[in-house]
């Protein structure tokens, strides 16, 4: 066998076989998920994604006030939008409801475990101190999840807090974040992929709607699909339109 | 019938991507073992490949970028999702088209009784057609190493393949860690 086996022919076997098996989804649709994303060339960093939530978000808020206001919304912060009829449904982002919006790339989600957000509520720091705030760690396996919201005296405030988040983010990065518009009726997300120094991927869901921030990180597995990108903001825009969030 | 709004440039993406489609999924599966999510690993490679697509449809063989790209994914997909392929598997619906025939399968499935490093020159060099030196800048090693993971990497694979040795745990197939 080993004098006759022919890798190429083996290898041109399978290319063909899967040609055969595989009709992909479109170049239109490559096409369309590339033109959503906007590279950000912002920050490096090393620092571990599951450890940039925690030291990062803190520092983003308000850091004893070194920051400084922007004076108009920034590019990478997604305006904050009134929720329209079509909006998502209010529903709390619970363990399940993540797994529904994740799966088939990431599932079984259970709320706890190793905490992610170490800090706990992180977005009370700071100058500003919000009207609600809550954390929520959940993990899956290997793969983690942290997840903050927290309700600001309005949008503006709000508004400058995604800022605060994003460019703080950025700063603690290990490598440039590629930016990606997320679809979700009535809100404007903005999901975030990073490198997290440890050779994995994480990605940042940054969501302000009206006076509400919140934010989804999930790290240690590569980079979602387009429709996880879009199911998980949705997921987002929902939390943040519950009573919990 | 709608009017065809998409730029030459668009079309000219297109039909590259129709004619590379299938062997950069196949470089992903050789990887990664799972068709969907081989299938994934390509359309994020071909989605990169468009926003560089000014400069990649000069180069002499863009399909050779896009499935380095892909490969590279499938490798540190493989690498992260090795856990989560369990649940993946379950929960993934029935596939609607048929899948990989015997041959593939069997080969895929040998692929990855072989030590990654090994596994990664053999679809760089044989399935995505880099030659040794790009793989070696890829790998970031010597060339020597390269062939050396090659060679012990195909005769592995002969052996892994070859229809007498039909026990899945034939410990005569242990590949050297090259």
């Amino acid at each position: 066998m080993p004098e006759t086996f022919d890798l190429d022919r083996a290898f041109d076997d399978l290319a063909r076989d899967v040609a055969d098996t595989s009709c992909g989804r479109g170049a239109d649709r490559a096409v369309a998920s590339s033109r959503r994303r906007r590279a950000v060339g912002v920050g490096a960093g090393a620092v571990a994604a599951l450890a940039a939530v925690a030291v990062c978000v803190p520092l983003l808020t308000g850091g004893g006030g070194t920051a400084t206001d922007p004076a108009g919304p920034s590019p990478t912060t997604p305006p904050p939008t009134a929720p329209p009829p079509e909006a998502p449904a209010p529903a709390p982002l619970t363990a399940e409801s993540l797994s529904a919006a994740t799966a088939p790339w990431v599932d079984g989600w259970r709320e706890g475990g190793s905490p992610v957000l170490t800090d706990g509520p992180c977005l009370s720091a700071g100058r500003a101190e919000p009207r609600a705030e809550g954390a929520t760690e959940l993990r899956a396996g290997q793969v983690g999840a942290g997840r903050v919201y927290s309700v600001w005296e309005d949008a503006a405030q709000a508004r400058d807090v995604g800022d605060r988040i994003v460019t703080g983010f950025a700063a603690c990065a290990d490598g440039p974040m590629a930016a990606t518009a997320v679809d979700v009726p009535g809100a404007s997300v903005i999901a975030y992929d990073y490198p997290d120094g440890s050779g994995a991927d994480g990605t940042l869901w940054l969501a302000v709607t009206g006076d509400r921030v919140g934010l989804l990180t999930i790290v240690g597995v590569d980079t979602p699909p387009a429709d996880v990108l879009d199911a998980v903001g949705t997921a987002l825009v929902a939390d943040l339109a519950s009573d919990e969030g | 019938m709608p009017p065809d709004r998409s730029t030459s440039r668009e079309r000219d993406f297109a039909a590259f991507y129709d004619a590379t489609w299938g062997r950069t999924v196949a470089c992903a599966y050789a990887v990664t073992g799972d068709l969907a999510v081989a299938e994934e690993l390509a359309q994020e490679a071909y989605t990169r490949a468009w926003s560089r697509w000014s400069r990649l449809r000069g180069y002499d063989e863009p399909a050779a970028w896009v499935r380095q790209v892909a490969t590279r994914l499938a490798v540190s997909s493989w690498r992260r999702r090795r856990t989560a392929t369990a649940w993946l598997g379950r929960q993934r619906p029935p596939e609607p088209a048929r899948g990989p025939d015997e041959t593939s399968v069997a080969l895929v499935r040998a692929l990855r009784e072989l030590p990654e490093a090994q596994r990664r020159a053999l679809v760089l060099h044989h399935l995505a057609g880099l030659p040794v030196a790009e793989v070696a800048a890829v790998e970031r090693c010597p060339e020597g190493t390269v062939k050396a993971r090659l060679s012990r990497g195909r005769a592995a694979l002969a052996v892994l393949l070859d229809p007498s040795n039909d026990t899945p745990d034939n410990t005569d197939a242990e590949p050297s860690h090259a």
